[in-house]
């Protein structure tokens, strides 16, 4: 299975006037998304078009022109959308926008009723295991925290056992050590469960830690598709997007520039930094 | 004298008890305070007790040495609010206007400010943050990260003499949080400011940072004493960045101390 867009136009003004200057919210010529083993992260300035994109892959948002493609079979206006809803899940960046049953156990049930599974129930307790919220299914969703919430909307969703799972921002707002719980979590779903995971983030750290793919927009187009640790490499790319360095690259960056050091500063984790710096600078020897 | 005073403060919620268990703090004026901790630690709730937006359940806060009173219709206690600005973490909270000029108008006029000063400052604060050529555009044609712009730029524009951040720059794309810490920078010293964050590039720039954890304050101290802190962090739940990582590594080693300094700079910014 896999998700394509192909000459995708879309705007949110659908005036004449607009349709006739030619302007447009966001254009992809060609983006292919596959269901499994896919990490990708969609970065790009406020405004760039991220959450765009990921609504027009489920059909959220229907583009003015070009074809959107699940499963090798052309989504038109007469295709029953619900089928590519369940395969493409998708949680939005707020998540208490998504949440609105009485009790977390309906609420996580509500996707998997509707997309009408067997044992509804069962999808959605074996969901909340695995996120470590079976406790909290008799809560009312809306009295938990905003890391517990997100949890619940996240369970709601994989709970429909999606092919694809697109996260909106999902790390915005929670402590670091939570943070990287969720982090490990969609890495486990990853890897264990195959489920390809999508997400949006304006944080550099996620990916160079955790996303093998990168797509970079800008103003509405995609400016880089590809590995997401050589983007860092492409210094125009990264001023011309708005990105940034993570925190260890720039600090690796100054000190090869300060000390001429013959290092290679795009190291992600302080582990791999250190021994570039060691080698460098007392010759591989440490005690 | 601190212009902001916290006595033995406590909040609970009627599903949490202690989600403040007993807070005394003191900022002074033009301070530049960091709090952190983990989710649930009550740093948001402590924001809003600061802003009257909660009423405690016991305890004492002073803002310029007058209390800040539980009562609704108090007007001493509506001047004291009126110092204070807060920027939510989501933007949605606080977006009033049908434009993002009505927006960034709103707190203005609740504060009755003459017509043309509110013009002018409408087109200063947008064009600070960046929102100047979409002052007309209505909230729901505007990515979050526009309106956490237009939110911030909002409590700017009313000039306040404390300003508490909550989580305001999470939404933001790197350039956008660089464009929002210099002006929050530039205001260093000339207001005071409580900004609410995990982002370790806001927390270098405060004097001072208060961690908090399980509604208590369970330490406070200039950045570098508290992130090299490893106990600290962990009990609050923070993760110990790679940078500080890389630092300890480095200050295990035999590379050279100037190299150490040199890496201590680019942290801490000094």
């Amino acid at each position: 299975m896999s998700v394509n867009l192909s000459q995708v136009i879309f705007s949110y003004d659908t005036s004449r006037k607009a349709r006739l200057s030619g302007e447009y919210y966001l254009k992809v010529d060609n983006l292919n998304i596959k269901d499994t083993n896919e990490f990708i992260a969609i970065v790009g300035h406020t405004g760039s078009g991220k959450s765009t994109l990921t609504h027009l892959l489920n059909r959220l948002l229907i583009p003015q022109k070009g074809k959107l493609v699940v499963d090798e079979k052309e989504v038109t206006k007469r295709t029953k959308l619900l089928p590519i809803r369940k395969k493409v899940g998708l949680v939005f960046q707020f998540p208490e926008y998504q949440i609105f049953e009485d009790t977390v156990l309906k609420d996580v049930s509500f996707g998997p009723k509707n997309f009408k599974l067997d044992n509804p129930e069962t999808l959605a307790i074996e969901a909340m295991e695995t996120l470590g919220i079976a406790d909290l299914k008799d809560r009312n969703p809306f009295t938990l925290s905003g890391g517990q919430m997100r949890k619940v909307a996240i369970a709601g969703i994989l709970a429909s056992k999606p092919d694809i799972l697109v996260l909106d921002e999902p790390t915005v707002g929670l402590d670091s050590a939570s943070k990287e719980e969720l982090l490990e979590f969609l890495k486990y779903l990853n890897e264990v469960k195959h489920i390809s995971i999508v997400l949006i983030t304006h944080d550099m750290e996620v990916v160079t830690k955790y996303c093998r793919r990168a797509i970079v927009l800008k103003k509405g187009n995609i400016l880089y598709d590809g590995d997401s640790l050589e983007l860092f490499r492409d210094e125009k790319l990264v001023e011309d997007a708005h990105l940034d360095y993570p925190h260890l690259t720039k600090i690796m960056i100054e000190l090869k520039k300060k000390y001429n050091l013959d290092i290679d500063p795009y190291k992600y984790d302080a582990a791999s930094a250190f021994s570039e710096l060691e080698k460098a600078l007392i010759g591989g020897k440490h005690e | 004298m601190a212009i902001i005073k916290v006595q033995d403060l406590k909040f609970e919620y009627q599903d949490i008890k202690n989600a403040i268990g007993g807070v005394s703090l003191e900022i002074e004026e033009g301070e530049f305070v960091c709090i952190v901790g983990h989710n649930g630690s009550g740093k948001s709730t402590l924001a809003k007790l600061l802003c009257g937006l909660l009423v405690p359940t016991s305890g004492h806060i002073y803002i310029d040495g007058c209390e800040l009173k539980a009562e609704l219709e108090n007007e001493e206690n509506d001047m004291l609010r009126r110092r204070i600005g807060i920027v939510f973490q989501n933007p949605d909270n606080q977006f009033v206007g049908v434009t993002v000029k009505d927006d960034i108008a709103f707190g203005l006029e609740n504060r009755q400010i003459e017509r043309n000063e509110i013009i002018k400052r409408i087109d200063e604060y947008s064009r600070l943050v960046g929102m100047d050529k979409f002052l007309d555009r209505s909230p729901e044609s505007l990515s979050g990260g526009e309106k956490q712009r237009v939110a911030i730029a909002g409590i700017l524009a009313c000039d306040t003499d404390i300003i508490i951040l909550d989580e305001a720059t999470s939404m933001l794309d790197p350039k956008g949080v660089r464009e929002v810490l210099s002006v929050i920078s530039n205001l260093k010293h000339k207001k005071t400011i409580i900004n609410i964050t995990h982002n370790l590039n806001e927390m270098v720039l405060a004097d001072k940072v208060i961690v908090m954890n399980e509604g208590l304050i369970t330490a406070s101290g200039d950045v570098k004493t508290i992130l090299e802190n490893e106990e600290l962090l962990k009990e609050a739940n923070l993760v110990i960045p790679d940078t500080i990582k890389l630092l300890n590594m480095i200050r295990d080693s035999k590379i050279s101390e100037d190299v150490e300094d040199e890496v201590c700079q680019l942290i801490f910014h000094r």
